[in-house]
């Protein structure tokens, strides 16, 4: 009886949501009735009893056809008619060892080293928008800012107070780096290229790849979604400790691979074990490779 | 040639199987030893009456016993190892039974706590989705879905069907 109720109302509130869905603007009602369904087939594994293979069926087809409906909108190239593009450019002096942060949100970054003792920031903003004076208006809030201070750099993107869903944004840096400076990059959206650098590195993203190349100094790296690519260079000398969740690790080096149910580890001391190297990824690849 | 020689031979003696000197240091004895005479004189007595006797046929209960003693000896025979056979075809299939089972268990826990991970990373996106809609949050919210959908679909197909 109790299966018989469920699933009526399951079937009527798949009715009831069955309807075309609309643009960009009212993706929130979308993605939350999605959620919603998500939800309810979450729910319906953990008290699977209640409901039949059919009730159950039916859920993974209706959620299906609700995300293919979503796909055009979420992978849908910009209808936004104005789109500006600003581009910051600036160069400061750095004394040898001074640490440079970059705090980021959406967008990509790329790190260069050099044997100046200069710090070059390539910014280019790019904004789209549906008319064009909000994109004027929310053009004049993201920028870049460079904080310089005894002991440190800050190099931070800055976003609009307030958001529209009618506006959108991203802002990919270039950064020339002193070879000599460590380095702390903090990202949410978007990938970090980083290569080169002599010295610490630490490195947090939440959505992007990150790759890692030729870096002489200790590592940090941590990841939320998305690869992490570590291309140490010839005759490193390093302690790795690697740690993956749901994810894979490969390497070519001699380490020792553990795995806990859906935790995959690696580790391994090569040569002298000189400097640190930790990776932490959940949700994420791990390649760990030798430059020959 | 002593009695217990005598004796021991005696048997032998009458049936003619003993020949050359044995036989006749026996019959020597006997023709001294009043004993082993009469003993002598008995054997022969009991072979003459064994050889008079007529055969004796068995009843047909006999052949029925026997037969029923061997049916049933084969029957438990067989019975045993067929019990046996089928004892240790449940214990193989059972402990595969527990051990797919346990895997196909692994297999959903390892689901579940991976969609809890995409809930977590769909809350995420979602915030970001409401401060910059922009082309990359959106593609990451829509893997999440899809990657949810799929880990959704990995515990119906792995979890035990109703």
């Amino acid at each position: 009886m109790k299966r018989i109720v469920f699933s009526i109302l399951i079937i009527g509130c798949g009715l009831l949501e069955a309807q075309p869905y609309g643009s960009f603007d009212d993706l929130t009602a979308q993605l939350d009735s999605l959620t919603y369904h998500l939800d309810s087939l979450h729910k319906n594994l953990e008290d699977r009893w209640l409901y039949s293979k059919k009730i159950r069926l039916k859920g993974i087809e209706d959620v299906l056809k609700r995300l293919e409906n979503l796909e055009s909108v979420l992978l849908w190239k910009s209808s936004f008619k104005y789109e500006t593009i600003k581009e910051f450019k600036q160069e400061i002096k750095t004394t040898r060892g001074t640490p440079v942060f970059i705090y980021h949100k959406f967008g990509d970054i790329i790190i260069y080293a050099s044997d100046s003792d200069e710090l070059k920031v390539d910014g280019v903003i790019e904004l789209v928008s549906k008319s064009r004076e909000i994109a004027k208006e929310y053009a004049k809030e993201i920028g870049i800012k460079i904080e310089e201070s005894e002991d440190k750099i800050k190099v931070i993107t800055l976003s609009p107070v307030k958001s529209l869903p009618a506006v959108h944004y991203q802002i990919n840096l270039k950064i020339l780096l002193p070879k000599w400076s460590p380095v702390v990059v903090r990202n949410s959206f978007g990938d970090v290229e980083i290569e080169g650098i002599g010295e610490r590195c630490s490195v947090n993203t939440r959505f992007g790849k990150i790759g890692l190349r030729e870096i002489k100094g200790p590592i940090e790296v941590a990841n939320k979604f998305g690869k992490i690519e570590l291309t140490l260079p010839d005759e490193v000398s390093c302690n790795i400790s690697a740690m993956t969740t749901f994810g894979n690790i490969e390497t070519d080096l001699p380490l020792k691979i553990e795995r806990d149910r859906f935790i995959l580890k690696a580790l391994g001391v090569i040569e002298d074990g000189r400097i640190w190297i930790k990776l932490n990824g959940k949700n994420s690849d791990i390649y760990i490779r030798v430059l020959k | 040639m002593r009695c217990e020689e005598v004796s021991e031979n005696l048997s032998f003696y009458i049936d003619g199987e003993i020949k050359g000197k044995m036989r006749k240091d026996i019959s020597i004895h006997l023709k001294k030893c009043e004993r082993c005479k009469k003993e002598a004189s008995d054997l022969r007595l009991i072979k003459a009456e064994t050889r008079s006797l007529s055969p004796i046929e068995p009843p047909d209960w006999i052949w029925f016993n026997i037969k029923n003693t061997l049916w049933r000896q084969r029957l438990f025979k067989r019975v045993f190892a067929i019990a046996s056979a089928a004892c240790l075809a449940i214990v193989i299939v059972g402990s595969l039974f527990f051990i797919r089972t346990s895997q196909k268990r692994a297999k959903t826990d390892i689901a579940f706590e991976r969609l809890k991970t995409l809930d977590e990373a769909i809350e995420e996106c979602r915030e970001s989705l409401r401060v910059n809609p922009n082309a990359r949050v959106r593609k990451t919210l829509y893997d999440m879905y899809k990657e949810q959908v799929k880990t959704i679909n990995l515990i119906y197909s792995e979890g035990g069907e109703q």
